[in-house]
């Protein structure tokens, strides 16, 4: 009967760790080019840009909030980095090139700037966050089709290019960048005030307001976090995928949410963490390379990685009821 | 006696290359003796090893990419290539990915259509570098000089522009009121397209161009534009359009309007497009020839393969640059393209 408990209480961390594995093995067998050491490093790779902003996201899900301006952000401060650089003659993009640092700290502080207008209309005006950020996605996506009007910037600063695309011996920086922002974001969430009050603040709003926590502050605070993270993977995606265009990490923000949820982290707050971002990073991660090494219909893959995106959600609901029925027991 | 052989060496090769070249040929070879196999493999070039070819275009969703798809397994088919495919699913950075797992593989040569230029430089180095063939397709995955491609098969989409626009301007006797619907601004296609109609309307002082909104290849964007430009100006002779689905479904709304005397050109030639300038709800179109595209892209990488064919201008060699062409479509024309295409040939 324990074990039964147990385990039901544990259901949305166990359910995307064996899917995990289930993955692994899966692929293991269907693809000998799929179990390599190149191979992991290129699966960690693909994952890093998604981890920064997930990293963010996760402070907002847990709060019981979305942000959907995060790929928007993204995309603006990478390619205001990039119109902050000097480019090639025969990049038609009007722009104003200035010292790499000061480039980096002008996009960190427009993506910051970016979570704070959010933070404002969540906080003070009282906008829905899926409405409000709803907006910042366009807003985002406006101002980075000003600067670049269609054109391609391809140089960014000396620091966000090493960052992006350099590595160290055999290790690609932007897998270490990745994984200091998560275990940063892991180390506030598990052992600091703060990170106790987003939990609080997500897991019963009513509740943490009459504990004293001032809860427009946690949010506003998350908001701030997930824009910088999602800055931060903006600048370094642009040096990753060398160039930096209009719209072109849109696909991130389903990536992004997608991962923080298949992981196990509730979608009505309170509940998960970074631990279970980095699971559901491998999933996807894994699941997405994974595809690509076995011989299957091209079409055929979309939807499955649709399925699996749907089964984890079921799971993840089928979890909170089952911890819902056992809080009121 | 000699110029009987020579004769009968000619025949033989004619026979053989008919065969090779004809739809059922692929099918035919399973059913050959080894040696007359490998006879057959010698005079078309076609491989008698099983080849194995990594594809990528920008997204299948398009129905350019998807007929390219179909064009590239047909021509592999029949040369021996066995091609499995990344699809760019129309995002950069999901196409990076994708081309970072396939440069994580074994190929005997790739063919990549890239979404983004300048996205996909550094996995295609890393197979440029292990010795792998890689055949650039439509859009240039960076600059031609900045990287080692094997060669750059791709339509002139300013000759395309001008083409069609020339085309429309000769209906409508070089006078009147024409718009111009872009594709996505940063797309070098797009870019090209808006140089050739700019080029030729130029020419004509009595023509006015109203308005060149991108349409950004999205079709429920574009007919919101066509409901402005509806609203807006009471005639309008003439409209060019960056691909044919824009110029589909901006037809629908003039349709819904009671607009439908506005002349439409297109771009791409697909089979939609086609069975509308036949039906003459289009004035024409022009073929950006995914087919032959693609299937340029099997036969360079099999030349690369087994005539150890090399980048160069020299006899024998393949050029770097290679701009594939594709005519202007008109009522005229427009049932031999279908056929054409339907067979992968265009």
């Amino acid at each position: 009967m324990l074990a039964r408990e147990w385990f039901q209480d544990q259901l949305r961390n166990i359910a995307p760790f064996a899917t995990l594995l289930v993955l692994v093995i899966l692929f293991s067998l269907s693809s000998s080019s799929f179990a390599t050491l190149d191979n992991l490093a290129n699966i960690l790779q693909q994952i890093s840009v998604t981890g920064i902003i997930a990293a963010g996201l996760t402070f907002v899900i847990l709060c019981a909030e979305i942000d959907l301006g995060v790929a928007s952000v993204a995309n603006v401060a990478g390619i205001l980095v990039a119109w902050l650089t000097m480019q090639d003659p025969s990049v038609h993009i009007a722009n104003f090139p200035m010292a790499g640092p000061i480039a980096i700290l002008l996009a960190i502080l427009l993506a910051g700037g970016l979570g704070l207008v959010t933070a404002f209309g969540l906080t003070i005006i009282g906008i829905p966050s899926f409405i409000m950020t709803l907006a910042m996605l366009q807003i985002g996506s406006g101002i980075g089709a000003m600067l670049v009007r269609g054109q391609i910037a391809y140089n960014v600063p000396d620091l966000v290019g090493v960052l992006g695309n350099g590595s160290i011996g055999p290790i690609p920086w932007i897998i270490i960048v990745a994984a200091v922002i998560l275990l940063a974001a892991h180390i506030t969430l598990t052992y600091t005030r703060f990170g106790r009050y987003v939990y609080m603040v997500g897991g019963n709003r009513e509740a943490a307001e009459y504990s004293g926590i001032n809860v427009r502050l946690i949010l506003a605070s998350v908001m701030v976090i997930s824009a910088v993270c999602s800055g931060i993977a903006g600048m370094l995606g642009v040096a990753h995928f060398g160039s930096a265009q209009q719209d072109e990490f849109d696909t991130y923000l389903l990536d992004s949410i997608s991962a923080v949820v298949v992981g196990g982290t509730s979608l009505f707050g309170g509940q998960g963490g970074i631990g279970n971002t980095i699971v559901g990073l491998l999933v996807l991660g894994v699941l997405n390379n994974g595809l690509d090494h076995v011989r299957i219909d091209s079409f055929l893959k979309i939807l499955i990685r649709g399925i699996i995106l749907l089964l984890a959600l079921i799971i993840n609901v089928y979890a909170q009821r089952v911890r819902s029925r056992q809080a009121k027991a | 006696m000699a110029e009987s052989t020579d004769m009968s060496d000619k025949y033989r090769r004619d026979f053989f290359r008919l065969a090779a070249a004809s739809m059922a040929g692929a099918a035919l070879f399973g059913g050959l003796s080894p040696a007359l196999a490998a006879e057959i493999a010698k005079e078309t070039g076609r491989s008698e090893k099983p080849l194995k070819a990594a594809f990528s275009n920008a997204g299948l969703q398009a129905t350019w990419c998807a007929q390219g798809k179909q064009a590239a397994e047909w021509w592999g088919k029949l040369f021996n290539v066995d091609v499995v495919w990344f699809d760019g699913e129309l995002s950069a950075t999901k196409q990076r990915n994708a081309i970072d797992d396939m440069a994580s593989q074994k190929w005997d040569f790739v063919a990549i259509q890239a979404f983004g230029i300048g996205t996909l430089t550094q996995p295609v180095k890393k197979m440029i570098d292990a010795g792998v063939p890689v055949i650039d397709m439509d859009t240039l995955i960076a600059p031609l000089d900045s990287i080692n491609v094997h060669s750059f098969i791709a339509p002139d989409n300013e000759f395309m522009g001008a083409s069609v626009t020339q085309s429309l301007m000769d209906a409508i006797n070089g006078q009147g009121i024409v718009t111009m619907t872009q594709g996505a601004l940063g797309h070098t296609g797009a870019q090209g397209r808006a140089r050739g109609f700019e080029s030729v309307v130029k020419k004509y002082p009595k023509v006015e161009v109203v308005d060149t909104t991108p349409g950004d290849w999205d079709v429920s964007k574009t007919a919101r534009i066509w409901e402005t430009l509806l609203t807006k100006y009471p005639k309008i002779d003439a409209a060019y359009f960056h691909n044919d689905d824009m110029a589909l479904a901006a037809y629908n709304v003039m349709k819904a309007h009671g607009r439908t005397n506005i002349l439409l050109g297109g771009c791409d030639a697909m089979p939609p497009a086609l069975a509308a300038v036949e039906g003459g709800r289009m004035h024409a179109t022009v073929r950006n020839p995914s087919c032959r595209i693609h299937g340029g892209a099997i036969v360079a990488g099999v030349a690369a393969m087994v005539s150890g064919e090399k980048t160069g201008n020299g006899p024998g060699m393949i050029p770097k640059n290679i701009v594939t062409d594709g005519p202007v479509v008109t009522k005229n024309n427009a049932s031999g393209m279908a056929w054409m295409e339907s067979h992968y040939l265009i």
